[in-house]
């Protein structure tokens, strides 16, 4: 027997087909896209129904073989027969033995009956084309629906993901801010303070009297104070930035600046200390 | 398989006549084999002439004109030119078509499509008995007693019968009647009429059934359980013309772009619809400029979509200049027993793109792999467009086509299969000769 196949092909359809279909698969998967949803959006209704392989003529269609599902029945069809030629005289017949007929009884309500069977099968079609259509086109809208939403619900995700994100930055910053907070003493802050402002902020009365008690004895605490490590942040910016030591000395060579040279020169060795 | 037939016969068209085909076939018999013994066949089939527009009208008169180079082969057929009323309308008598004998028996009543009908809906959609089943056949017809009673009368005179489409009154009741001699060819689709309980048997009885494809096969297996019926898939040949003038149909229709082409009927049932719907939406989709050129007879509305062009019957050298220049052949049809446009591209080397719903497409291109398929619109785009921008692929699958058709559909393979299995039969006969037929005074009183 035949096998009916091509042997010794490089090609394979079957694998070729199925590469076909996990692309489309793959398409699929993920949600749609912008215009794939304007797409649908915008899609005519014929062209769903073409691809559902839903006929839209479908009355059309029905109509047009009306005798193949329909029956058509007139007050002549109870008489008529299928006997060719025979036909129109046994047809003849049966019309003149009419009135004997009717002396058992009266044929007239069960021809108009189904007279009106048969215009009422022709409007059930209707009806139910009418109802198909109205369900296919219902059943687009829902898939549109669907696409939204589902894009909908994306963008609701990645908003939420975003509220986080901005939320956990926030409160990194607050973090790395409060430790350095904590770590520095509030008057090495103000110490920062360019001399000249702390100064004019200073009631005269209370910066003389500082002044004469540092013109006095209290070098040594001023000295100690300094040991903390803290450099005036004038001092910094003037001084040589490598060698605190070298600060410290050359703060002493720099005494001679308008205010306090001894008491920045005194503070030379903490200078040094950093 | 209608569809091609119908394009191929087409007014104006050049099909060869009888004498030139078996000039033709003289050309390509295979050498080496043995002249097959000479029999006497008769092919009963419903319709027959070069007039008659069928799928399985068409196959019987190609199969009939190619084995009547070997055999002596005679046509029983109706008078009938129209499928749906069978009304008489060539005159009764023997006849010759295309160089073989044609005897035609009358009709004996046109079909009433008001019973048909009714029958059709009880028979397929609600309970019925077997006495509805044989009223629809009748009603289904030709209903042509005579041609039964000259096929009894006249049996001796032949050693096979092949009957011709068994959905038709003449090869239910032929078979019945002749079964010891009668070769089936179905030429079945996948409809509920196979699944009529009268056919079951039906497919029991033939000493051989000669099937168009491997999934015809599988659906009549599947419908009647007769595998153990002797059969053969065969199929129908093609005849490719030595050279085709690609510039014949350009001459036609002017200068086109790069195309696909579809040939045969244009029809709903064929598929075109929704073959109109996906190409237009292709070149929305993807902007390609390739053409849809359509070829054959119209029977519904083409629309206006920008790229299709109605090239209408065209004559077998047109067609075949067609089909060279495309780049690709459609068919979208659900329904085919087998289709021998597809067959005919596949021999010039043309990819196909098939519709997958249709078994017998799908399960060609899968052997022969020689043509992509589709399902909805998505398959359709992608295939389309692999095929469009890959002129590699083209190429492989052009190949593939070529051998496929070397390999299964010339008409030297084809008549060799009939060949085949006329040889198996006439050897079996031999070996259990059949009694012979007792006259009529010893069935009177013997």
């Amino acid at each position: 027997m035949s096998t009916f196949s091509a042997k010794g092909s490089d090609i394979d359809v079957e694998a070729i087909m199925a590469n076909i279909r996990k692309k489309i698969e793959e398409k699929r998967k993920g949600l749609y896209t912008e215009e794939e949803v304007k797409e649908i959006a915008e899609m005519r209704l014929d062209a769903i129904l073409d691809s559902n392989e839903f006929n839209s003529d479908f009355v059309a269609a029905f109509r047009a073989r009306d005798a193949q599902w329909n029956y058509s029945f007139t007050p002549e069809t109870i008489y008529q027969s299928s006997a060719g030629s025979k036909g129109g005289l046994i047809r003849k017949l049966r019309s003149l033995l009419n009135p004997v007929l009717k002396l058992f009884f009266n044929p007239n309500p069960m021809i108009s009956a189904l007279t009106r069977q048969s215009d009422l099968n022709r409007y059930y079609v209707l009806l139910l084309n009418n109802m198909t259509t109205e369900v296919t086109r219902l059943n687009l809208d829902l898939t549109n629906l669907k696409a939204r939403l589902r894009t909908l619900g994306v963008r609701v995700d990645f908003q939420t993901k975003r509220e986080k994100t901005f939320e956990q930055m926030a409160s990194a910053k607050r973090e790395s801010r409060e430790p350095r907070e904590a770590r520095e003493p509030r008057e090495t802050r103000e110490s920062r303070e360019p001399r000249e402002t702390r100064e004019s902020r200073e009631p005269r009365a209370s910066r003389e009297s500082r002044d004469s008690r540092d013109s006095g004895s209290n070098d040594g605490r001023r000295r100690g104070r300094g040991g903390t490590g803290r450099r005036p942040y004038r001092r910094r910016r003037g001084g040589r930035p490598n060698s605190g030591r070298a600060g410290g000395e050359g703060g002493t060579k720099e005494g001679g600046t308008k205010e306090g040279g001894t008491k920045e020169g005194g503070s030379g060795g903490g200078g040094g200390s950093r | 398989m209608a569809a091609e037939a119908r394009a191929n016969t087409a007014p104006g068209g050049s099909r060869e006549s009888g004498a030139a085909n078996r000039r033709t076939r003289s050309r390509t018999a295979p050498r080496n084999e043995p002249a097959p013994e000479s029999l006497r066949l008769a092919f009963v089939v419903q319709r027959y002439g070069e007039d008659v527009n069928g799928g399985a009208e068409y196959h019987c008169r190609l199969i009939a004109e190619h084995l009547a180079s070997q055999h002596r082969v005679e046509v029983l057929t109706s008078c009938a030119q129209d499928y749906i009323t069978w009304k008489n309308e060539h005159p009764p008598g023997l006849h010759e078509v295309g160089g073989v004998p044609v005897r035609r028996f009358k009709v004996k009543r046109p079909r009433d499509p008001d019973r048909f009908g009714r029958l059709s809906q009880k028979v397929f959609l609600g309970r019925h008995s077997e006495k509805d089943e044989l009223d629809w056949l009748d009603e289904q017809g030709p209903t042509s007693p005579a041609l039964l009673r000259y096929l009894k009368r006249r049996q001796d005179a032949y050693n096979y019968i092949l009957f011709f489409s068994y959905r038709y009154y003449h090869s239910f009741y032929g078979v019945r009647a002749h079964a010891d001699k009668a070769i089936l060819v179905p030429t079945a689709e996948k409809d509920d009429v196979i699944e009529l309980e009268i056919f079951k048997e039906l497919f029991q009885l033939p000493r051989a059934i000669v099937y168009n494809s491997v999934e015809e096969r599988a659906m009549i297996w599947k419908a009647t359980e007769n595998r153990g019926v002797y059969g053969e898939v065969v199929g129908v040949g093609s005849e490719i013309p030595t050279s085709i003038d690609t510039g014949l149909f350009r001459e036609r229709c002017g200068d086109l772009t790069p195309y696909m082409i579809y040939i045969g009927r244009i029809d709903q049932n064929k598929g075109c619809h929704t073959l109109f719907n996906h190409y237009r939406r292709y070149r929305e989709d993807t902007g390609s400029n390739l053409s849809l050129v359509l070829v054959g007879g119209k029977k519904m509305d083409i629309p206006d979509t920008p790229g299709i062009v109605y090239a209408g019957f065209l004559s077998e050298e047109e067609k075949w200049s067609a089909l060279a220049g495309a780049l690709i052949l459609t068919m979208p049809s659900e329904l085919e027993s087998l289709s021998m446009v597809t067959n005919e591209a596949w021999a010039v080397g043309k990819p196909v793109l098939a519709n997958g719903k249709c078994d017998v497409l799908r399960g060609q291109c899968r052997r022969s792999n020689a043509g992509l398929y589709f399902d909805d619109y998505y398959e359709f785009r992608e295939g389309l467009s692999r095929l469009e921008s890959d002129r590699d692929l083209r190429a492989g699958l052009g190949d593939n086509g070529r051998a496929y058709y070397r390999d299964h559909y010339r008409w030297p393979v084809v008549l060799g299969k009939y060949n085949k299995i006329l040889a198996s039969l006439r050897k079996d006969d031999r070996r259990n000769p059949r009694a012979p037929r007792r006259g009529l005074l010893a069935r009177l009183f013997g």
